[in-house]
């Protein structure tokens, strides 16, 4: 398969110091139709099957890794990902973490689309990520979710998160129309149908705000790393049991809405850290 | 849009419990269940006939949904063209045939998985009422390809009842 042929980490470094000698003060992974960070200075891409030797076949995941400047500050920002449900193997979907974690990229922002399950959340909303659940781990494959299901979510709470929780309050503050981030749990569920009803009401049960299909692989790639790692997930629909929950279409048009705050909020954090 | 029994006209009715006379037999979810769905001649509908694991009632039951406990999905990988990529999964169950039987959760488990009593009261916690190892994953590629599903689960020890049968019959048509 296409993943055979995927770069070992140290290659894909090598690739990206010939591009840049300086180290990005971040990096910025984005997920499904979120699209942030356009118009860097000193902008310069390359795709994604130049530095992972492999490159992604979802819609709305471009697969360019873009290397630019926001007020001077260098930044990588990554358009795409790998998901375990196109059949990608741990090793490729973590990948770029752990070429963001081995280049020295001391702070990681990741974003998603995620469905919303609680229920003062709006579409659009940006939720911070407080602790996920990892419902979509490989090793999962031999017990089933049974382990996932029992204890506590995982916190992610650090230095990076607290400040992008600090910006995100002072440009609501502001801005009349920045809407203050939510923060909450996200359960990642290996995908790619959607949820049943019933699915999202154990997610309820297990204080999930938020559910989707990826970006835990990646926290958990870089925990224990020097990198730090934020998350945030966009909602791009908001569950209720009147409503069919909407398709992937849906999900790029809320996606793109919220990009525009999203943006907002990366280049202050950018900016101020 | 809801499934309904009208839809089950044709269905193909596939038995993983070995004890249904007339329908066609699996062991387990697997290849064979994947090829009828897609196949050339892929039904409509299908009838799904599963053991059930540790169910609280001793008669059949049908499912009207399902957790996801497997740690896996069918549709991972290169996406089959016969359906969507993300494919919703609401609307799907057929709730309003044989209404004489009760209608249940099931939680869908990895095969081998045998649940300890502790882990039975936390599916039942969520909110399914029973087991199964079978029903989730084919409904999966049954949804996918946009195939109603009606599901029947049978009690560990237990037997599909002559008049049940008859009914699923006269619903799919078959003679």
């Amino acid at each position: 398969m296409t993943q055979l042929m995927a770069k070992p980490v140290a290659k894909a470094v090598e690739f990206l110091r010939q591009l840049s000698p300086e180290v990005p003060s971040c990096a910025v992974v984005l997920g499904s139709g979120v699209n942030v960070l356009e118009n860097l200075t000193d902008s310069q891409s390359v795709g994604y099957q130049d530095v992972f030797g492999i490159a992604p076949g979802v819609v709305g995941h471009a697969g360019s890794l873009s290397l630019g400047r926001v007020d001077g500050r260098l930044v990588a920002v990554l358009r795409g990902r790998f998901h375990l449900y196109e059949g990608y193997e741990w090793e490729v979907v973590t990948l770029a973490a752990r070429v963001i974690a081995q280049w020295g990229i001391p702070n990681l922002y990741l974003t998603n689309a995620a469905g919303g399950l609680n229920q003062s959340f709006k579409v659009g909303d940006l939720m911070l990520l407080t602790g996920y659940r990892d419902l979509l781990n490989p090793e999962l494959k031999d017990s089933g979710l049974l382990p996932g299901i029992k204890g506590d979510p995982t916190p992610c709470i650090n230095e990076l998160t607290d400040h992008l929780s600090k910006v995100a309050e002072k440009l609501h503050t502001e801005n009349v129309g920045f809407r203050n981030l939510q923060k909450g749990v996200y359960s990642a569920l290996l995908g790619p149908s959607y949820e049943t009803l019933s699915e999202i009401e154990m997610l309820k049960k297990l204080k999930s705000d938020a559910v989707g299909m990826s970006t835990v692989p990646e926290l958990q790639t870089v925990a224990g790393t020097k990198t730090k790692a934020a998350a945030i997930s966009v909602i791009t629909n908001v569950w209720s049991p009147d409503e069919v929950m909407g398709g992937h279409e849906e999900v790029l048009e809320a996606a793109k809405e919220a990009s525009a705050r999203l943006d907002k909020l990366f280049r202050a954090a950018i900016i101020s850290h | 849009m809801e499934a309904t029994k009208s839809d089950l006209r044709g269905a193909q009715i596939i038995d993983f419990t070995g004890t249904v006379a007339g329908s066609m037999a699996m062991k387990s979810f697997g290849d064979d269940f994947t090829a009828i769905i897609r196949g050339a001649e892929k039904p409509t509908a299908v009838v799904i006939i599963d053991r059930a694991v540790g169910m609280p009632i001793d008669r059949p039951a049908i499912v009207r949904d399902h957790l996801n406990l497997t740690g896996s999905s069918p549709l991972c990988g290169a996406n089959y063209p016969g359906g969507e990529r993300f494919p919703t999964l609401q609307g799907i169950y057929v709730e309003d045939a044989l209404p004489d039987l009760p209608q249940l959760v099931v939680a869908g488990l990895k095969h081998g998985v045998k649940p300890s009593h502790e882990e039975v009261a936390l599916i039942k916690n969520f909110g399914a009422h029973t087991c199964s190892y079978n029903v989730v994953p084919s409904m999966l590629i049954a949804a996918h390809a946009r195939c109603k599903v009606l599901a029947i689960l049978i009690p560990e020890n237990g037997t599909m009842p002559d008049d049940i049968l008859k009914q699923i019959v006269q619903l799919t048509g078959e003679k």
